[in-house]
């Protein structure tokens, strides 16, 4: 019984350690996509002798 | 008796039914003929004129205006080198940029048809360097980007070393493509995605089931699964990347030099500096029929590869 507990506790933590790295990929990735258009919408927002 | 009946003439019923579903045919596409004649008004006849102008020799800048002066604009077309120099730059600018683009939006694509945190999100990110206008796009990747003192790029890599890089001077043609892959490969991504989505559970778990690793479930399944949209996705890039002139005229406005001079830059060049309307026409007539075979090689290419493939 304590086994069983045991392999479905560390099954369930792989899962979610997979997701989670999956998770760290796309956020890491959507983030360099992201920082042009970002640095572009913050300049929109400065006066012209800060841009 | 059976010959003569065959050679008989039809009766007169069926000569009426068939000239009534005839006009029906055509009452059933009459609808569509403004679309037909929009489509003839804004894409054949500017090519008719750019052909009629390839044949004429017409500068703005001097009097007289146009005349007939036959093949001669496009002898100085093709013994132009700048031109065969531009032509070379656009087939590497298209070829890597389109390539690379579609291996990103694969595997990007994957990534985003995985169940993960904020994945709507961070789908909604990566799509926004598509939405950008090119020349928005061009501009923050000129200055902000790739500045060579205050870009954001050498100020992430100086802990690396890289000092003060100009990057639009150095790697003119390098940056440029890497622009273009930057807004092009979330295109590719949500054409992939769209493939993705579409493909039946069933197979993939019936693979599962049978002990098919991932990647050879993705090899085997999803690669064959997404080969009409990446071939669209190839087209659709080759067609447009092949036409990329903000990115040029706006980071490096062709240079060091002609070292990131393509094809429309090249026209412009003709047109604005030169005045030269007959060979800028000539020169665009000659790109067309280029873009035309650099699509359909690319796409009998990758038809060629993917059934190799499928035949393993």
């Amino acid at each position: 019984m304590t086994a069983m507990t045991a392999r479905r506790r560390s099954r369930r933590l792989r899962q979610w350690s997979g997701q989670a790295g999956w998770t760290v990929l796309a956020w890491a990735v959507a983030i360099v996509f992201f920082i042009p258009v970002l640095w572009m919408v913050l300049t929109a927002f400065k006066p012209e002798s800060d841009a | 008796v059976t010959v003569i009946e065959d050679l008989a003439p039809p009766p007169k019923v069926a000569v009426e039914r068939r000239a009534a579903s005839r006009r029906e045919a055509w009452l059933r596409r009459l609808p569509l003929l403004p679309a037909l004649i929009y489509t003839i008004v804004v894409t054949q006849i500017p090519f008719v004129v750019t052909l009629w102008y390839s044949f004429q020799s017409y500068f703005w800048d001097q009097p007289g205006g146009a005349h007939f002066t036959g093949l001669s604009n496009y002898r100085a077309v093709f013994t132009n080198p700048t031109f065969r120099g531009s032509v070379v730059r656009s087939v590497v600018m298209t070829a890597t940029a389109v390539i690379v683009a579609m291996i990103l939006g694969v595997a990007l694509a994957v990534l985003l048809d995985r169940k993960f945190f904020g994945r709507g999100v961070v789908r909604t990110l990566i799509i926004t360097p598509f939405l950008v206008m090119p020349a928005a796009a061009a501009l923050v990747w000129a200055s902000p980007m790739l500045d060579p003192n205050f870009g954001l790029l050498n100020y992430l890599l100086a802990p690396f070393g890289v000092n003060h890089v100009a990057w639009l001077s150095t790697h003119a043609l390098g940056s440029v493509i890497v622009v273009m892959i930057w807004q092009w490969t979330p295109f590719m991504t949500l054409i992939v995605l769209a493939g993705l989505q579409s493909q039946p559970t069933e197979t993939l778990e019936a693979a599962k089931v049978d002990g098919a690793g991932a990647f050879a479930t993705f090899r085997e399944l999803t690669l064959p699964h997404l080969r009409p949209y990446i071939e669209l996705g190839i087209l659709l890039g080759s067609i447009y990347l092949v036409n990329v002139f903000d990115a040029v005229r706006l980071m490096t406005n062709g240079g060091p030099g002609t070292s990131t001079t393509n094809l429309p830059f090249f026209l412009y060049q003709e047109v604005n500096n030169a005045f030269d309307v007959g060979g800028a026409a000539a020169a665009g007539v000659v790109t067309v029929f280029l873009t035309i075979i650099v699509a359909t090689f690319a796409l009998r290419m990758f038809a060629r590869v993917f059934q190799f493939e499928e035949a393993r």
